[in-house]
């Protein structure tokens, strides 16, 4: 009997906690709406923007077009532009070139060398941009090349750093190491905040004479400085045990990994504001970190998210984390090239500060 | 209904084809306008490739074509293998000469003039797109009261001397019977073709 007491005497603790019962529910089912959209409703390869300069104009390049168009969100653009949208917006993973004069030699039989200007970070979307090519390839073969020669050879080149490829480790290990930097950022803020309520020293640390601002800063400062470490270390690892590389420069790396871990602990802040207890802490830290993961491109490419998810990707601090790291380990970006990303992830760590602060309850009353 | 329309453009092109016409250049024309208006009708893909295949089967001697583009090897092959090939070479070279005009969408074609030399004819035509000309040249001979085309040169190109090149170079590597058999593979009655 005394054991379905203290059961009993339990389950009133926990049903006083609303929030962390709904939690239990609405939480993993917000977890799995965003995975099924994000792995079921995507749009595929439709959603791959594939500039086209074509200097033909002619049927060939017509026909091309015309087959890419089925799979791809073509948009026929000039040279320029097209370099402009791989290389520096890297909204496209590679442009197509089609050279003038390319119809006549086709048809008469002559093979003609096409460019392919790739963004090989984006491996994922480059690998079905080539599927697609083959299958144009193939269809156009059949509109005048009776013998199946090679009429159309591919010259590919990277326009965003010295490697032609990558692997998937190399895409798998930045995103897997971001997810558990933030998953324990998130983790340690909510919880660290909750327990010292539980130990009491809260409270005293309510009375001094210290500002909340100062109280969060310290706090998170500790944790930016484990977090950097732990994003340090795990792509170390990934560079000594599976040869991740790590681009050519240490000082951006080390900024754009600073920058990174700043704005997931002061957006950790935001969530631990929204954690009244412990029990909190699990569902609405998990929720948290599988959205964001699962937003940013930390799992899977953006463009297999449905086109909303992509837009809304634009606010996650994942998506700026994964394109600020991209930028530097896999297309070999020095300080200036992602200074725009490293300024958009530290603004993104001050903003998320200020909110942090504004939810930031702690001990009686200290604080907001 | 699809069928239906295939047939009827079938019968259409057989009735309206050009009976009589002692012009090389007239009959040409005649020829190339039914093929634009297949090209540029609404039906599907494979429904205008048998409409042209059916209208150039009176235009085209792929039997004097053939014999050209084998060259030197058409006595290596024996009568069996000649009567085998030349089936195959006619549905090879309608399908190229149909799939290259399908790659026009809407192809205008301009009659630039005609060169009779004993007895023979060249009917110089133009494929017209907004960015550039496709220069096409067409060498026929009388045949009856109609004219028969015995070579076509695009771009000054010869298609069965270009044809010819690429059966030389598989028979410089392969047997007569490995490339008829990849011929009836990709052109015969069982084969993809198209």
């Amino acid at each position: 009997m005394k054991i379905f007491a203290i059961m009993l005497k339990d389950l009133r603790l926990i049903s006083r906690d609303r929030f962390a019962l709904a939690s239990l529910l609405i939480v993993p089912m917000v977890v799995i709406l965003v995975v099924a959209s994000a792995t079921q409703s995507g749009d595929g390869s439709e959603g791959i923007l594939f500039p086209i300069v074509n200097e033909d104009q002619g049927p060939v390049a017509a026909a091309l077009i015309k087959v890419f168009r089925k799979h791809l969100d073509v948009r026929e653009v000039t040279r320029a532009t097209a370099k402009h949208l791989v290389a520096d917006e890297n909204d496209a993973p590679a442009a197509l070139i089609l050279p003038p004069e390319l119809s006549k030699r086709y048809l008469t039989q002559k093979p003609s060398t096409i460019e392919l200007l790739t963004d090989p970070a984006q491996w994922r979307e480059l690998e079905a941009i080539k599927v697609i090519m083959l299958l144009a390839d193939r269809e156009t073969a059949s509109l005048g090349d009776p013998f199946s020669q090679e009429l159309l050879a591919v010259r590919e080149q990277s326009i965003t750093g010295n490697r032609p490829s990558f692997s998937s480790l190399e895409q798998n290990i930045p995103g897997f190491s971001l997810m558990f930097v933030l998953l324990t950022l998130i983790f340690s803020v909510s919880l660290d905040l909750r327990e010292e309520e539980v130990w009491g020293t809260s409270g005293r640390l309510a009375i001094a004479p210290v500002s909340a601002a100062a109280l969060l800063g310290g706090k998170l400062l500790a944790r930016l400085i484990i977090g950097i470490v732990q994003l340090l270390v795990l792509l170390l690892f990934g560079h000594l045990v599976y040869g991740l590389t790590l681009g050519h420069s240490p000082l951006a790396l080390s900024l754009v990994v600073t920058a990174i871990v700043f704005s997931m602990t002061c957006f950790a802040a935001i969530v631990a504001g929204f954690v009244r207890t412990r029990e909190q802490a699990i569902p609405v830290g998990l929720s948290v970190v599988f959205v964001l993961a699962a937003l940013g491109g930390l799992f899977w490419p953006l463009y297999d998210l449905p086109k909303w998810m992509q837009t809304a990707a634009n606010g996650a601090v994942t998506t700026w984390s994964m394109f600020a790291i991209q930028d530097v380990i896999l297309r070999d970006e020095g300080l200036a090239a992602v200074s725009p990303k490293l300024l958009i992830l530290f603004s993104y760590g001050l903003v998320s500060f200020v909110i942090g602060l504004r939810l930031f309850r702690y001990g009686d009353g200290v604080g907001s | 209904m699809m069928r239906v329309k295939l047939i009827a453009l079938v019968v259409w092109v057989c009735l309206a084809g050009p009976a009589w016409a002692a012009d090389p250049l007239e009959y040409t024309r005649a020829t190339l306008e039914q093929a634009r208006a297949i090209v540029g009708s609404d039906q599907t893909h494979n429904d205008k490739l048998a409409a042209l295949s059916s209208l150039f089967r009176n235009f085209l001697d792929t039997d004097a074509m053939g014999r050209a583009a084998l060259g030197k090897h058409w006595s290596s092959f024996t009568l069996q293998q000649q009567k085998e090939f030349l089936v195959l070479f006619r549905q090879l070279f309608q399908r190229t000469y149909v799939q290259e005009l399908l790659l026009f969408e809407k192809p205008n074609f301009v009659y630039v003039g005609q060169t009779r030399l004993d007895g023979e004819a060249t009917v110089d035509t133009k494929i017209v797109t907004p960015r550039d000309d496709f220069k096409v040249v067409y060498q026929l001979r009388p045949d009856g009261e109609r004219w028969l085309v015995t070579g076509i040169t695009v771009e000054d190109v010869s298609l069965t001397a270009n044809l010819g090149s690429q059966l030389d170079h598989l028979l410089s590597r392969e047997s007569v019977e490995d490339v008829l058999n990849l011929m009836q593979r990709k052109y015969g009655s069982n084969g993809g073709g198209a």
